[in-house]
């Protein structure tokens, strides 16, 4: 597979400052509004190979974004949530460590 | 006592083929646990990496943010915004797939984040050189955002196999198996009962065919 785009999903700072890097692929979105509609269409479409989207947004639509990494068949897109202005969300449960804790039954 | 598999006949054949059954079972579960440990092992290592990528991604967006934050002061957001707009070269990756031990994992190879300025696509004259750091900044955060996505990837695709192996190595281990060997004994017990009521079956048929012999000779 050769040459994927990045797709970027934020408020506005976090799209300019992405655009700024050279992400043509970009959506503001306003966080309580629903992504669906956007993700789909960029889970159809095969040149998008990574999709960033801020911490804020996809705890907005937790649902929707498990949902497409279940369904997803092939490696790709890949979903990676960033830290946007406010810096990163500090959480209780750490989505890695309870990886961790499901995977393996041990915290370390 | 683990149950027995129901529907099997007790004879010697059918000892036969689960004898066979628990050798192939144990062989698979011995296959499965070395699998699940070397999973683990590669999981614990891409865990640490994405640990390390996730704090470094977080540094350069900061970083990134806050001369985003600069560019707009000394600008104006709006007009940082209308130069974001213009698309200049734009950053393209190869996302390739590698095989961990039947899990596939993805292997993102980045064509040079960092572009020159020409390459940005925006005039000099009118913006401000925090514009350029911003730019800079960001393509470095994009850079490390790529490789996140990579490890973070990765480490979901281990999670999932590592708790598909587990479950394998356990059903083997606490209900196949003891299934298989509790069923073989069952039909081990059941032959030996056989085997002793057919001993004393003949013992009773031969006192009989005595006693009818006697009886004759009497008469």
């Amino acid at each position: 597979m050769s040459s994927m785009k990045i797709a970027v999903i934020g408020d506005s700072d976090t799209v300019s400052g992405f655009r700024l890097g050279g992400v043509t692929r970009s959506y503001v979105v306003r966080v309580e509004e629903p992504i669906d509609a956007v993700l789909a269409e960029l889970i159809a479409d095969e040149t998008v190979g990574v999709i960033a989207i801020t911490e804020r947004v996809a705890d907005a639509n937790r649902s929707a974004l498990d949902e497409m990494t279940k369904g997803k068949k092939a490696v790709t897109p890949i979903l990676v949530e960033i830290s946007d202005k406010n810096g990163p969300i500090i959480r209780e449960v750490d989505p890695l460590k309870a990886l961790i804790k499901s995977a393996i039954g041990v915290e370390i | 006592m683990a149950e027995i598999i129901e529907g099997i006949s007790p004879t010697r054949m059918e000892l036969l083929k689960l004898g066979r059954r628990i050798k192939l079972a144990v062989k698979g579960h011995k296959l499965l646990k070395e699998k699940r440990d070397a999973l683990v092992s590669e999981f614990l290592d891409v865990v640490q990496r994405v640990q390390e990528s996730r704090d470094k991604t977080n540094e350069k967006l900061a970083e990134a943010f806050k001369d985003l934050l600069m560019a707009q002061a000394v600008m104006g957001s709006d007009a940082v915004w209308q130069i974001s707009q213009v698309t200049g070269q734009e950053i393209k990756v190869d996302v390739d797939t590698m095989n961990i031990m039947g899990v596939k994992v993805p292997m993102i190879v980045i064509e040079d984040v960092k572009r020159s300025m020409v390459d940005r696509g925006y005039g000099f004259a009118d913006t401000s050189s925090k514009l350029d750091d911003a730019s800079r900044n960001f393509e470095e955060a994009i850079g490390e955002v790529i490789k996140l996505a990579e490890v973070q990837q990765s480490v979901q695709s281990l999670a999932s196999e590592v708790i598909k192996t587990k479950r394998r190595v356990n059903a083997l281990e606490y209900i196949v198996i003891p299934r298989l060997k509790a069923t073989a004994i069952h039909i081990r017990m059941r032959l030996a009962e056989m085997e002793r009521e057919n001993f004393t079956r003949l013992k009773k048929i031969k006192a009989a065919i005595e006693a009818g012999e006697e009886g004759a000779e009497a008469a």
